[in-house]
């Protein structure tokens, strides 16, 4: 479960942090996701903050079900977007075998490290077979927290990539880069698409 | 008058097999670099066209601002592509003879190069072009992860 000072934050600043993330169009990782979803595609957006990621894929022709643990940003999701948003925390996710793609776009980082393997898991669980997860996550070692007031647990690529497979996903694709976040410090960051086995 | 230059390269493993790209994004002030930024990845089964192809789509598509810059790669592959086979494909609907492979590719390049002013230089590679050898090991080091 994210902790409860990262939601205090979300649930607070969902419209400033909303307009320092709007990129207006799809990045490069959401439109790639979009193109790997067969048409009318279910996808839960794990961590869904505006939903902004939701709206893109209902205009691509999916189905998306945005979820956040901030009240906050729920309401705004919906506000904006009219797309359903809900309220749930990461330990909530108990569907099985319901979602072709997971959208997890540096959300999980707000978890503690000790329950990425149980909530990579439960996504595992929530995807049919073959389905894509898609996780963004910082790179590197150690919990910190930022500027604002945020939890982050770093993961190395070895890491991460453990975690994905033990949780019984294969990974297909990463993507490293390095960039400034909404706190004002350069972080390395990972793009990493995994599809469910069997 | 501060200048911009994306190396980029792919290397595979195989081909098919598991393959990485590699960008060096510089900024260079007559001879001072100011700026650099480097991007990887890496795919589980890929080919090195695609991979070639991956680096200058990813090296594009990251710069948020139109910008004025030369791609230089060591892979005539894109660099003919992207500068004389794509006029065709996109008057046949992006269709050539025999298929078009990489044609999901081939589309983002070009909607990431229309957004900048891109000019597109090619190196011959491993020939001691230090800028390409570092795009090479960047390559390397994205395919890392997927190498048994």
């Amino acid at each position: 479960m994210a902790d409860a000072r990262t939601i205090a934050f979300y649930d607070g600043a969902a419209d400033r942090y909303d307009a320092l993330t709007n990129k207006g169009a799809p990045d490069q990782d959401l439109s790639a996701f979009i193109a790997l979803m067969p048409a009318g595609a279910r996808v839960l957006d794990l961590g869904c903050g505006p939903a902004r990621a939701s709206a893109h894929m209902r205009d691509a022709g999916l189905a998306p079900d945005p979820v956040d643990a901030s009240t906050g940003m729920v309401k705004l999701a919906n506000q904006t977007h009219d797309i359903g948003a809900r309220l749930m925390h990461f330990d909530d996710l108990d569907t099985v075998s319901g979602y072709d793609g997971v959208w997890a776009n540096f959300s999980l980082l707000h978890a503690p490290r000790a329950d990425l393997p149980r909530h990579l898991r439960a996504i595992a669980t929530a995807l049919k077979p073959q389905g894509i997860l898609h996780i963004g996550m910082k790179t590197g070692t150690g919990v910190r927290r930022d500027a604002l007031d945020r939890h982050y647990t770093f993961v190395t690529i070895r890491e991460l990539t453990g975690l994905v497979t033990d949780a019984g996903m294969t990974v297909l694709a990463t993507r490293e880069g390095r960039d400034t976040g909404c706190a004002g410090t350069i972080d390395d960051f990972v793009i990493m698409r995994a599809r469910k086995d069997g | 008058m501060v200048e911009y230059f994306a190396y980029t390269d792919g290397a595979c493993s195989g081909n098919p097999g598991p393959g990485g790209w590699g960008a060096l994004l510089i900024a260079r002030e007559g001879d001072r670099v100011i700026k650099e930024r480097e991007l990887k990845g890496g795919e589980a089964e890929t080919t090195n066209n695609r991979m070639e192809l991956l680096a200058a789509i990813s090296a594009l598509e990251t710069l948020s601002k139109p910008t004025s810059l030369t791609v230089v790669t060591d892979s005539a592959y894109v660099k003919d592509g992207i500068t004389k086979w794509v006029h065709g494909w996109k008057r046949n609907g992006w269709k050539k003879k025999g298929g078009l492979k990489n044609v999901e590719l081939w589309q983002r390049l070009d909607a990431a190069a229309a957004r900048h002013d891109v000019t597109w230089e090619w190196v011959k590679g491993h020939a001691g072009h230090p800028e390409n050898e570092r795009a090479d090991a960047l390559a390397r080091a994205g395919m890392a992860p997927f190498k048994p």
